[in-house]
């Protein structure tokens, strides 16, 4: 008993001291603070941050500024992790299709015989020519295409979509799709069985227009305009030349439409494959591409842990410093600028603010904390993706993600934890930290769990929760301007944040994760 | 002896206008609406769009079930009609995604008001009433009726036809579309359907459809081709579509530009039966 009421005693104390440790790190965490980050970074001349924009640069080098203002240091002395984000345009004057018949070679025209598909390759190849029927291989429907053809080293020629598409006794899911009905499918099984190259043909018997769909790039398209070309991140994943064919390229192997028709309706009633190698047949394709890399950068700043052991353990706490741009035709007299106050200069002036507060703290945390801004998540939350991938610290040794996305709006009490079901002990610790500060929590929507960075920590095993005041009607508007946030509302999240990630980085707490359902 | 020149006689008789019938090569092909007239338009469309978006493709199926009535109020003495469509009742399924959505209506207060020319063109139209699900209704077109040549066709002759439609913004569709379709018909003879001789038309077409418009900050631009082919059948006795069926592929470019973008592929097939039905 007496034992108990020490114990309890020193605990107290403890607690005190705890307490205490945090008012300095609290103190500075400041409505003023957080209202001259997100009037810098929310103001016109960022022109709403776009991915990739000058504009995002100059974000990132505020951001660093700041960091360098604090006891944090850099990454391999540099605060900028660079992200692979690209956009790919199809270089029309070095594609090209021919195909060679015995002695007969005939040259196909880009856009009206033939265009290539988004995942195309930039290369060329040539060698002869393998009808693969659907180019499917189900082992689970006792169905494979390249059953007894050796594509390997090979041009293939398969026919859209897959058996009995309009049957609804089909034994691929009745007239609903199954996963190998997908382009991309196909080409990933036309690479596995050693294709170099693949030519897509919309099915006759089912479909009455068999133009060249393929992907519609603007270097092709007399309505879009050059620069409407989505940014991607560049994966590393081997491709080969992939386009779509038309009726004109049908007729040269097949010598009508007809005859491709018949062997499909041969396919669809026996469901046995009709694949061989064109006789005589060559074939050269070349698909090229305009590659335009961007520079886009992660702002990643570390505060070294004073705990020998668990100093090499990482709090990581972050937030996307982008936003979506401008609109870009302009009407008279209208705003055309998102300046994404809430969404996210808030967030990243919280991750500010809470680095600013561990630097202000006397002793560092046993743990390191590392603080992170990312760029491009709205384009698809591309830099958490790329640092999860290449991170500049293990990620099993990173034991929690508290991520900030938009934390200024929506009254001044209210919070939105995104991912409490699947993170139950980062959870409670928040939960209860959020009582304390008169924050009452709004169980957030399931979806919006996968909708911001955290998740692709989560993604990787670390427990990660988004923490959020919640989505509104002036969301991805150019109504989202500074005017419009509550500094003292993003003030209170972050005093959230830091009290979380202060409790987590000072003692060997490890928190586990649910996986979704 | 007697007898039998009469049996023949009347054999004859039964013969010459059935011969008379089936020998009948010109038909006068029209809209007659006849005042105070009512029909029942169901139709059933079943919808088979793809979308490639990031190298995956998204298949959404649907299926479209519509009951709707009209009235001829008027025809005046150019023989243009004057019809109160009125949408009753409409069931929405679509699949996409693994998920099965139904959406059902019935009792709806949807009314459009339409003048037709005798070739069934319109020259009017002006929605009277409205419902929180005119964004679906406004998508069944209600109130187009196919075109008729207006004149005497022989069976076997070809007549085209070119129909431009605009389409305004509306709730149900951020885009403002212009499609054109050129169609070819041939009158391919009469057959008997149901109990009734019938004319079948048919049908072969192209369609071309750019549109712009803009949501959520984001401009939007759209540009497609297409084909359609189908047949219908023309009570000549009635002057009237008995029913039809429509089908029709497009292969459609959607770019994004603004905050995002994007560029979409698009394939849309789609099948429409309609039957129409006099009210007695």
């Amino acid at each position: 008993m007496k034992l108990s009421v020490f114990l309890l005693l020193i605990l107290f104390i403890a607690g005190q001291i705890s307490g205490k440790n945090t008012k300095k790190g609290l103190s500075v965490i400041t409505p003023e603070l957080l209202r001259q980050h997100i009037d810098f970074l929310a103001s016109d001349s960022l022109k709403g941050r776009n991915t990739p924009s000058p504009e995002l640069e100059l974000a990132a080098d505020y951001i660093a500024k700041e960091f360098a203002a604090l006891s944090i240091r850099p990454v391999q002395n540099s605060w900028f992790q660079p992200v692979p984000i690209i956009s790919r345009n199809l270089d029309i004057d070095r594609c090209q299709l021919a195909i060679t018949l015995g002695d007969q070679k005939k040259n196909f025209r880009l856009k009206t015989d033939y265009n290539p598909f988004e995942m195309t390759a930039d290369t060329v190849v040539a060698s002869s020519l393998v009808f693969a029927g659907y180019g499917i291989t189900a082992p689970e429907y006792q169905y494979d295409d390249y059953d007894g053809v050796d594509v390997r080293g090979k041009i293939v020629l398969i026919m859209k979509h897959e058996p009995g598409e309009k049957d609804t006794a089909s034994c691929f899911n009745g007239i609903r799709e199954t996963r190998h009905s997908q382009t991309s499918v196909k080409l990933e099984n036309a690479m596995k069985h050693g294709a170099i190259g693949l030519m897509i043909v919309t099915d006759p018997l089912n479909h009455m227009l068999l133009n060249p769909q393929g992907h519609p790039w603007p270097a092709l398209s007399s309505f879009m305009t050059q620069d409407n070309l989505p940014v991607e991140m560049k994966d590393g994943k081997r491709t080969i030349p992939c386009i779509q064919v038309g009726e004109t390229v049908v007729k040269a192997l097949f010598g009508s439409v007809d005859s491709l028709r018949s062997i499909q309706k041969s396919i669809d009633q026996s469901l046995k494959p009709r694949s061989f190698e064109v006789p005589a047949s060559g074939c050269l394709l070349q698909t090229a591409l305009k590659i335009t890399r961007y520079p886009v950068n992660n702002v990643i700043g570390i505060l070294e842990g004073s705990d020998p052991v668990l100093k090499n353990e990482f709090v990581v706490i972050g937030g996307h410093y982008d936003h979506v741009g401008v609109q870009k035709v302009q009407r008279q007299g209208e705003d055309n600028i998102f300046n994404g106050a809430d969404d996210n200069a808030s967030g990243t002036a919280g991750v500010l603010a809470v680095a600013k507060a561990f630097s202000a703290m006397k002793k560092h945390p046993a743990r390191s904390v590392v603080f992170i801004l990312f760029a491009g998540e709205e384009k698809g939350l591309f830099g958490s993706q790329h640092y999860c991938d290449h991170p500049v610290v293990p990620l099993d040794k990173s034991v929690v993600m508290l991520n900030l996305d938009m934390i200024s709006r929506n009254g001044s009490d209210t919070l939105q934890l995104d991912g409490l079901a699947y993170n139950p002990d980062l959870a409670s610790i928040l939960m209860s930290e959020a009582r304390k500060l008169n924050l009452r929590n709004y169980p957030g929507e399931e979806d919006l769990f996968k909708r911001s960075d955290h998740y692709n920590f989560y993604r990787k095993g670390v427990s990660a929760i988004n923490i959020t005041s919640g989505l509104h009607s002036d969301y991805h508007t150019v109504r989202d301007n500074p005017d419009s946030v509550d500094p003292a509302k993003a003030a209170l999240i972050s005093r959230l944040i830091f009290k979380t990630a202060w409790k987590i980085a000072g003692e060997p707490i490890y928190l586990k994760t649910v996986p979704i359902r | 002896m007697k007898r039998n020149f009469v049996k023949t006689l009347f054999l004859f008789l039964l013969v010459i206008p059935g011969i008379h019938l089936y020998s009948q090569n010109t038909w006068l092909l029209k809209y007659q609406f006849e005042k105070g007239k009512a029909y029942d338009q169901i139709s059933r469309t079943t919808q088979d769009i793809v979308q490639t978006v990031n190298g995956q493709d998204i298949k959404i199926l649907s299926e479209i079930a519509s009951t709707n009535s009209f009235q001829v109020e008027n025809r005046d003495a150019d023989g243009n009609a004057t019809l109160l469509f009125s949408a009753q009742d409409l069931s929405v399924r679509s699949a996409a995604m693994g998920r099965d959505t139904t959406l059902k209506y019935t009792g709806m207060k949807d009314k459009v008001r339409v003048k037709l020319t005798p070739a069934g063109k319109s020259l009017s139209s002006v929605v009277v009433d409205s419902s929180e699900v005119s964004s679906i209704v406004s998508q069944l077109n209600m109130g187009d009726m196919r075109h008729l040549p207006g004149k005497e066709v022989k069976v076997g002759e070809t007549w085209q036809d070119q129909l431009v439609v605009n389409k305004e913004k509306s709730a149900g569709s951020p885009i403002a579309m212009e499609i054109t379709t050129d169609t070819e018909y041939t009158l391919k003879g009469s057959e008997p359907v149901n109990g009734k001789e019938l004319l079948k038309i048919a049908f072969t077409g192209t369609m071309n459809m750019k549109g712009k418009g803009m949501q959520m900050g984001m401009d939007m631009y759209l540009e497609g081709t297409g084909k359609n082919q189908g047949f219908f059948y023309y009570d000549p006795a009635a002057f009237m579509i008995v029913s039809s069926e429509d089908n029709s592929e497009m292969e459609i470019s959607v770019a994004v530009t603004g905050p995002q973008n994007l560029t979409i592929p698009m394939t849309q097939s789609v099948k429409s039966v309609t039957t129409f039905t006099e009210r007695k």
